[in-house]
């Protein structure tokens, strides 16, 4: 049986199981008891699973990363919910310094992963610390995995996953995706964390997307249909380690590749796979590979200023058009 | 007592021959990287490792010889690490400063100055939830009490009342700088006690005097969940690190007087021979056998080891793979 669920739903219903499951995962955050949540996540658990289950943390970033590891090392799995992807820097050290090498360094002896949760994105108008999509930092890091999802149903299936992972997740919402809906399963299910997921088998183009840029292009498929041009679109649902042959595979297929993502090109994964294809499968690409990200600038507070940073509807249709122009051109 | 004053000096003594075995190794240039050594600290890792029970965790630093030593990881294997053999606790991927071995109970290490903290506070609250009456006690330096996660670790473990014992092993400087220098209230215990922690300063070359603090709080955190900070007072022989240039500069303020009157092994070795609980010969007889002979062994076996094979450095990041 399937149910429409809003994307918060989704995640305290994937909660609320694996809290049922397993009884040492426990919520470790702000404003997760009586408030649920900023946007409704931990809802109800702190009446249904009692306090000590979904614990208030005071506001330390740095200590709330780093107790993770000490509690799943002792077999207690503390879901860390960090209100902006901004203040998870705070704990970057632990982050960096400690989860991503525990493993390497103690082979599992004891270590069960840890689960960061936390918002990136813009809602509009929250100015410039509030607003960005800072997830490409986090891939630089060998030994984090690094989650998106694109959807309540994706959301759902992913976080349960994450929650039964022994490695370090972080796991990230875009912001505007807490204003969506989709079809949920009443059924457990799982996700697979690392693999590039298939939406939409094409032919003559790979576009690929992930987090709430995906959804956003998902609704423009009447019209990219329209111009054209045959698409083969992919959810990158995890930018670390990131699935290459799903792409490579695709791209072999296609011979064309847009990425389009919201943080901004610069360092970015985008860049990160169109230089392996550069170097790898250049024989694969029948035209030069084509990234749309944020613009490399402080996302600014003004509604007008703020349009002029991110990628709109129109540079995604009018970028699509014009290779969908360029796939008949007989080159000499 | 007695035997329990006695192991505890044979510790500490193969902590002090387990550094002085690396400096030399350091500088015949037979190991790479660098080590920092606890020589001087050693009363501090033997006296609260040795007031725990066994199944009890160690959160230790990147001063953390001692720390494995006293909770009784293998001389063999620490050499290995150290020396980057197959065969060390981490494969050699960790060398000295993060020393470490979940499975033995020293369950972190943390090579970033008081980033051992948050993950002590972590495994305490686990410990907590799991009601199997566990406790924890980390270890840091007096610098790392400047450190923000300092401040926010003391105030999660008494918001949250975990059965957890921080203990600084306070030398008086960080590096180069000496406390003063950098603090405008170098009481440090003060600072838990703001932070609702109850808190004891005692002299860190005494290491029955640790024993018997950290026996009480061990016994108090475990019974009724609450934590404890215990400061130490203590001094390094040497510099930060062995690769330290102040070093030297560190060495020759020691005076012959200050370590006959203050070295936590003369201490103890008086109190031993003065109270009669062992003659000088007797020492003397640890020192050969029970230490020197057995480190020794234990460098001997580890130089054959074979050294970590290339492939190694490519394994284990990941537990799951899809």
């Amino acid at each position: 049986m399937n149910r429409i669920l809003k994307y918060t739903e989704a995640l305290n219903e994937a909660l609320c199981e694996e809290m049922d499951r397993d009884p040492y995962i426990t919520v470790f955050g702000q404003d997760v008891g009586e408030l649920g949540g900023l946007w409704g996540m931990t809802k109800g658990i702190k009446a249904r699973f009692g306090q000590h289950r979904i614990i208030e943390a005071p506001i330390c970033e740095s200590t709330m990363v780093g107790m993770s590891l000490g509690a799943s090392l002792n077999g207690v799995k503390l879901l860390i919910d960090i209100q902006r992807i901004e203040f998870l820097l705070l704990g970057m050290s632990a982050l960096v310094n400690e989860i991503a090498k525990f493993h390497y360094l103690t082979e599992g002896q004891a270590y069960q992963g840890v689960v960061i949760h936390s918002t990136t994105g813009a809602l509009g108008g929250s100015g410039p610390q509030h607003s960005q999509s800072l997830e490409s930092l986090f891939t630089h890091i060998p030994g984090l995995k690094v989650i998106l999802p694109s959807s309540a149903f994706e959301g759902k299936g992913l976080l349960k996953s994450a929650l039964r992972s022994r490695d370090p997740i972080l796991f990230f919402d875009h912001v505007l995706l807490n204003f969506t809906k989709s079809t949920v399963p009443l059924a457990d299910y799982t996700l697979p964390l690392t693999q590039a997921r298939m939406v939409k088998l094409g032919t003559e183009l790979t576009l690929l997307s992930n987090s709430h840029m995906l959804y956003r292009i998902e609704n423009l498929l009447p019209e990219i249909a329209r111009l054209g041009i045959d698409i083969e679109l992919i959810d990158l649902r995890c930018i670390a380690p990131i699935d290459m042959p799903s792409i490579v595979k695709s791209v072999k297929k296609t011979g064309r590749l847009v990425i389009i993502h919201d943080p901004c090109k610069l360092g970015g994964y985008g860049q990160q796979i169109i230089s392996h294809l550069m170097e790898f499968e250049f024989g694969a690409l029948k035209h030069p590979p084509v990234l749309l990200g944020s613009k490399h600038f402080p996302i600014p507070h003004a509604p007008d200023l703020q349009r002029e940073i991110f990628v709109s509807d129109k540079l995604i249709l009018s970028t699509l058009a014009l290779l969908s122009c360029k796939k008949n051109l007989k080159l000499p | 007592m007695a035997g329990h004053l006695l192991t505890m000096y044979k510790t500490m003594l193969m902590i002090r021959r387990f550094d002085e075995k690396l400096l030399d190794l350091f500088f015949q240039r037979k190991m790479s990287g660098f080590v920092h050594t606890s020589l001087g600290h050693e009363a501090i890792a033997v006296g609260a490792i040795s007031a725990l029970q066994s199944q009890d965790q160690v959160v230790s630093y990147y001063r953390g010889h001692g720390h494995c030593l006293a909770k009784g990881l293998s001389p063999k294997r620490l050499f290995d690490e150290i020396l980057g053999k197959k065969t060390g606790y981490s494969k050699g991927r960790s060398g000295s400063v993060q020393l470490m071995n979940p499975e033995s109970g020293v369950i972190a290490s943390s090579g970033i100055v008081a980033q051992g903290l948050p993950i002590a506070v972590g495994a305490a609250l686990a410990n907590k939830m799991r009601a199997n009456k566990r406790i924890v006690v980390v270890f840091f330096g007096d610098g790392a009490t400047n450190n923000g996660v300092f401040f926010e670790s003391l105030n999660c473990a008494a918001y949250l009342k975990l059965p957890l014992i921080f203990v600084c092993e306070n030398n008086g400087l960080a590096t180069s700088v000496r406390t003063e220098q950098t603090m405008a209230n170098v009481n440090i215990h003060e600072k838990a006690k703001a932070l609702g922690v109850q808190s004891q300063c005692v002299d860190g070359m005494d290491v029955e005097k640790v024993y018997t603090t950290v026996r009480q709080m061990a016994k108090k955190a475990r019974a009724d969940l609450v934590p404890f900070f215990l400061e130490c007072k203590t001094r390094r022989l040497l510099g930060h690190t062995v690769a330290d240039r102040f070093g030297a500069k560190i060495e020759s303020k020691i005076s012959p007087n200050f370590l006959a009157e203050r070295d936590p092994l003369q201490l103890l070795k008086d109190k031993l021979i003065r109270s009669k609980l062992a003659t000088k010969k007797a020492l003397e007889k640890i020192n050969t056998k029970d230490v020197l002979m057995k480190l020794d062994q234990a460098l001997e076996s580890s130089m054959k080891e074979t050294p970590s094979e290339s492939s190694d450095a490519f394994t284990s990041l990941f537990q799951d793979y899809e």
